[in-house]
């Protein structure tokens, strides 16, 4: 009974691991099996490689910026729909709709809505304003971009925080008000320290989900323009499978998956500790 | 009253702009797919109905890139198998795992599940070089497997949370009567979990249906289209004709979106369910 998971989790994930750790300390690329080992040599490339400075940049900027605003407006939408009544799931439906799609058409839709000469710059047009070159100026990409991944996912983390709410027990908010604490310091001292935990899976789930950006970065800019939306998760593909690379998107892979392990593991510790304050 | 009346009120509009946000675009999406280019980029919001159009649609059900059935009927194929084969070991594994008070039975939870951490993107390089040694890259018996390996992690995870809820007195009761484990999991256990069981199926179900990089690497150009990677080569290259996007975007998210209108709850409950209970 637990043979055939420990086989398939061995096969195909523990083992692969340790294979992807190898082969990034070789030059392998890909023809054949001719792959010399040469110690941290990718490593110290990747490090003196500005593309790679701006990869890490790029998958941090998301991975922050997305988590800072799925949180803040997931949250305050949850707030908004907490007393819809009937509406309430109706609500829910809409909203949860894109994160049901497969990111890469949302991707796609995105790019044309966006285009230079598209839907959106069009009906901006209307207003006197624009055209605007959302996928086409560097900085500006990399805000349409993260806005995409923000539209798709804003549903999953309302839903995960509207449970949260309703898991609040009235009668403790209501004691609170007979009190005479006003809304906001009835949100402070007893929605937030009672919401802690939804906190931290929202922030841990976003943000180590949305470190790996890659489909939606592939469809909306392909990584453009000139690089300036690549994430590490891009790179480790583009070079392994587009330039035949293995070696160094292998090293990309690693510093990938060690970063987000760290990530996971510090942001856990701190929202635990928080967590324990808060109560 | 009043005052609480107004509030509910404010809540409603303030949440206005924020459902045309998310509203506006699949709409857009939607009423394209029926128009002409010159109506899309002219009259975005628009539905000219005297000017409707079949043709994009038309375009994309012919399109060999997107290859409609054939990629729709593929993807079903392999999400069902995968999920199949992931939640039944996934089961399995969680019913003994949860059952057993063994120290060394926590260090074969943990290495199962450090698989969630992972990237898949850092495992394809070398389970690529796997599959070519073994002959069968490129196959579909090669991406269910993939794939199956990669829902393991978050369904045991989920399976380890539901299963410690579950009566130990349940199959103790199955085990006096003579039953083995195989058979009081499958006959006593898996019936009881099946609320668990739809959530963690249709999790991992939507990752596989959505699941672009797996079949684009594995499957590679020869292997046969799923959805995602025929609306990739379809539409991938930069494209300016909005009229035939907007055709094949519709036609490639017309299952799921018939799908989501009955079975709303169920994919909701399912997708945000377990991140709640794990």
């Amino acid at each position: 009974m637990v043979s055939p998971a420990l086989f398939l989790v061995t096969v195909l994930i523990a083992i692969p691991l340790c294979m992807a750790v190898y082969f990034s300390l070789t030059d392998w690329k890909g023809v054949g099996l001719n792959a010399k080992f040469v110690g941290l040599k990718n490593y110290a490339q990747l490090f003196q490689d500005p593309a790679f400075a701006r990869a890490a940049f790029v998958t941090v900027f998301i991975a922050v910026v997305t988590t800072f605003v799925l949180n803040v407006v997931g949250l305050t939408l949850a707030s908004l729909l907490h007393h819809s009544g009937a509406l309430t799931s109706f609500y829910r439906s809409v909203f949860f709709f894109p994160m049901v799609l497969s990111p890469l058409i949302v991707g796609f839709l995105w790019r044309t809505l966006l285009d230079y000469h598209g839907v959106v710059n069009s009906f901006l047009g209307q207003f006197g304003v624009g055209p605007i070159e959302f996928l086409g100026n560097p900085t500006l990409a990399l805000w349409s971009v993260t806005g995409v991944i923000v539209w798709q996912s804003i549903g999953f983390n309302m839903v995960l925080y509207l449970a949260g709410l309703q898991n609040i027990p009235k009668s403790l908010l209501e004691a609170a008000y007979v009190d005479g604490a006003s809304a906001w310091t009835a949100f402070r001292r007893i929605t937030m320290p009672l919401l802690a935990p939804v906190i931290t899976i929202n922030v841990v789930s976003v943000f180590i989900f949305n470190m790996r950006e890659y489909d939606r970065i592939r469809s909306v800019t392909d990584g453009g323009p000139g690089g300036a939306t690549q994430t590490l998760a891009y790179k480790v593909i583009n070079e392994a499978f587009n330039l035949g690379l293995l070696g160094r998107g292998s090293a990309y892979a690693v510093v990938l998956m060690v970063a987000v392990a760290l990530v996971a593991a510090v942001l856990i510790v701190f929202l635990r500790r928080r967590e324990a304050d808060l109560t | 009253m009043k005052a609480l009346k107004s509030s509910r009120l404010g809540r409603q509009l303030a949440l206005v702009p924020f459902l045309l946000i998310s509203i506006l675009p699949i709409y857009i999406l939607v009423i394209s797919a029926f128009k002409t280019q010159a109506d899309i980029v002219g009259s975005p919001l628009l539905l000219p109905l005297d000017r409707l159009t079949l043709d994009n649609i038309v375009g994309a059900v012919t399109s060999p890139e997107l290859d409609i059935v054939g990629s729709l009927l593929r993807t079903i194929g392999i999400t069902l198998a995968s999920v199949g084969l992931s939640t039944a070991i996934a089961g399995m594994v969680s019913y003994v795992l949860s059952r057993s008070r063994r120290r060394w039975s926590v260090i074969v939870y943990v290495f199962l599940i450090m698989g969630i951490l992972i990237p898949s993107q850092v495992l394809l390089i070398p389970v690529i070089r796997m599959f070519q040694f073994t002959h069968i890259n490129g196959t579909f018996l090669a991406l269910i497997l993939y794939m199956a390996a990669t829902q393991l992690p978050y369904a045991i995870f989920l399976y380890m949370g539901f299963i410690s809820s579950v009566p130990r007195e349940l199959d103790e009761a199955a085990f006096v009567d003579g039953a083995g484990v195989f058979t009081t999991f499958w006959r006593i256990i898996f019936p009881v979990l099946r609320p668990a069981t739809a959530a963690i199926a249709i999790f991992s179900g939507l990752g596989a249906f959505n699941n672009f990089i797996d079949p684009l690497i594995i499957l590679g150009p020869t292997g046969g289209k799923t959805i995602t990677t025929g609306i990739y080569s379809a539409v991938g290259q930069y494209n300016t004709d909005y009229a035939n996007v907007f055709g094949n975007l519709f036609v490639a998210v017309l299952p799921i979106m018939i799908v989501y209108a009955f079975m709303q709850r169920q994919f909701i409950d399912g997708l945000t369910e377990g991140s709640v209970k794990g």
